[in-house]
């Protein structure tokens, strides 16, 4: 028995993160209140520097979130709960198991501030994702080639002298005896072109970067995993190689977007596509500078 | 019979790029009518973590004060998720696969403290080293969280298996490459799971 040692109460160790030896990131924390920066917020400064501005330094609420927003998350959910069993060696998850895990994503928010589309309703929408998540079960891409190394893994380290740390998630780690697969999950409303693979990569290539030390000497790919929101939804993959010359190409970009963030360069981007679900459209119509 | 585990490990950061860890394990049979008052085990477990937090300070503080060096940055990691783990007697033991995995029957406290300052003494790796051969990558939260999944599904005695394996007090603690080899073997000796493949990966069309 051991009801008798430590009486006295002693401080409570907590975790702590390792410390930074990247300047940067002490002016990213200085600016935005975190230490790192992350893909998503590149992306958010690249559409609209004023909605970055009101997220990431003001901190603003946003007035609603796009119902599309929601259900990608479910169905990243799910599709990870997935791996995570196949990792772990559990009888698969039937498409039930993973619904729940779906419906997990819609629990944070307020149904009336989710923006759903005009044809949307939330039962409509998890029907469909029911569709998708069987879709994804019978598909090949339910079967793990290689072995898991990590399901929505945190990755994080310094990119760019100057740029703070760049943190991110990789959807799902996998290796086989000679490639280490970096994977994105997405949802779509339909098929994607080569345009869209390629355009949709650079997220992918920084993380790519990033875990190149988890398996020095291997080749790295990147894989986009699709899952179609169609009325028969489509499971497709799009797999490349790493080039380093895109690599560059996508960090010459970080840095010049960080640069704007430090200038305090912030605007608005008008976009009939963008500003439709935008959470922040009472905020920006009274920016005045 | 009731078993807890409980086990803190903290690592310091110091500078050229070397550390100092020390982890302590406690494992001790506890009286099961403890089920039976709730706040009594919540009590038992909080003082054995407190005991663990407490020998890990001391011994980080030695060591310190042995190096003489000032630390960077203290990472310190209670044991929890394995634990407490509660068996059910001899009926679980012989179900366990190899006598690495049986579970430790008689108390025992002790302190341990890493092969990097072992002899209680900082081993420093030069700064040129270092850079060029940074420290492995840790295992993925996936793969610690898949590791106790297995764990506690074959009712394997984990603190006692990674002491065994690796000399480590938590999953946390591996490698990306340890994991990965663990997780393997973990799961190749466990009868195959209905839909998966010999990676463990599931066969394609198993929406059911």
């Amino acid at each position: 028995m051991i009801a008798g040692v430590g009486e006295a109460l002693l401080p409570v160790l907590k975790p702590t993160k390792p410390a930074s030896t990247n300047p940067a990131n002490e002016v990213a924390k200085k600016i935005t209140g975190r230490d790192y920066v992350s893909w998503s917020a590149i992306s958010t400064f690249r559409t609209c520097p004023l909605k970055y501005k009101f997220r990431y330094i003001d901190g603003l609420p946003e007035e609603s979130v796009s119902s599309a927003l929601v259900f990608g998350t479910g169905i990243h959910s799910a599709v990870e709960q997935h791996y995570q069993a196949a990792l772990s060696g559990e009888e698969q998850p039937d498409v039930d198991r993973l619904m729940f895990a779906y419906r997990s994503a819609w629990l944070p928010h307020d149904p009336d501030t989710i923006q759903f589309g005009s044809s949307e309703t939330r039962a409509s929408l998890d029907a469909l994702a029911a569709r998708m998540l069987t879709a994804f079960l019978n598909s090949p891409s339910a079967s793990v080639q290689g072995r898991v190394l990590g399901v929505e893994e945190e990755i994080r380290g310094m990119l760019v002298e100057g740029v703070p740390d760049l943190y991110g998630r990789v959807d799902l780690l996998t290796e086989d005896t000679d490639t280490l697969v970096v994977t994105d999950i997405k949802t779509s409303r339909g098929k994607w072109s080569q345009e869209q693979v390629e355009d949709s990569g650079e997220q992918l290539l920084l993380y790519s970067h990033l875990a190149s030390e988890i398996s020095p000497g291997k080749k790295i790919a990147t894989r986009f995993l699709v899952l179609t929101k169609t009325k028969e939804p489509v499971i497709e993959e799009h797999t490349r190689e790493v080039d380093p010359v895109n690599v560059k190409r996508t960090l010459v970009g970080v840095e010049r977007v960080w640069r704007a963030i430090e200038s305090g360069v912030f605007y608005p981007a008008p976009s009939t596509v963008a500003c439709a679900g935008c959470g922040y459209r009472s905020a920006c119509r009274v920016w005045a500078g | 019979m009731l078993k807890l585990h409980a086990g803190v490990s903290k690592k310091v950061g110091l500078p050229g790029f070397s550390s100092a860890s020390a982890s302590c394990t406690i494992e001790a049979e506890l009286d099961s009518s403890l089920l039976q008052d709730h706040d009594g085990f919540q009590t038992v477990v909080r003082r054995a973590y407190q005991s663990c937090e407490k020998a890990v300070e001391d011994q980080i503080a030695r060591l310190l004060v042995q190096g003489n060096p000032t630390p960077i940055s203290p990472v310190c990691v209670p044991d929890a998720p394995e634990h407490p783990q509660t068996t059910n007697g001899p009926q679980t033991r012989s179900q366990s696969p190899s006598r690495a995995f049986q579970p430790v029957t008689q108390e025992a406290i002790e302190v341990r403290t890493s092969p990097a300052i072992s002899g209680a003494t900082v081993t420093r790796i030069p700064a040129a080293q270092s850079t060029n051969q940074p420290s492995p990558r840790p295992a993925t939260a996936s793969q610690v969280k898949a590791i106790r999944a297995i764990a506690a599904r074959r009712k394997i005695d984990l603190v006692g298996l990674l002491r065994e394996r690796f000399g480590l007090t938590t999953a946390d603690e591996l490698g990306i490459r340890q994991a990965s080899s663990l997780i393997d073997e973990l799961k190749s000796d466990e009868p195959t799971t209905a839909g998966t493949n010999g990676n463990g990966a599931y066969a394609a069309g198993g929406a059911r």
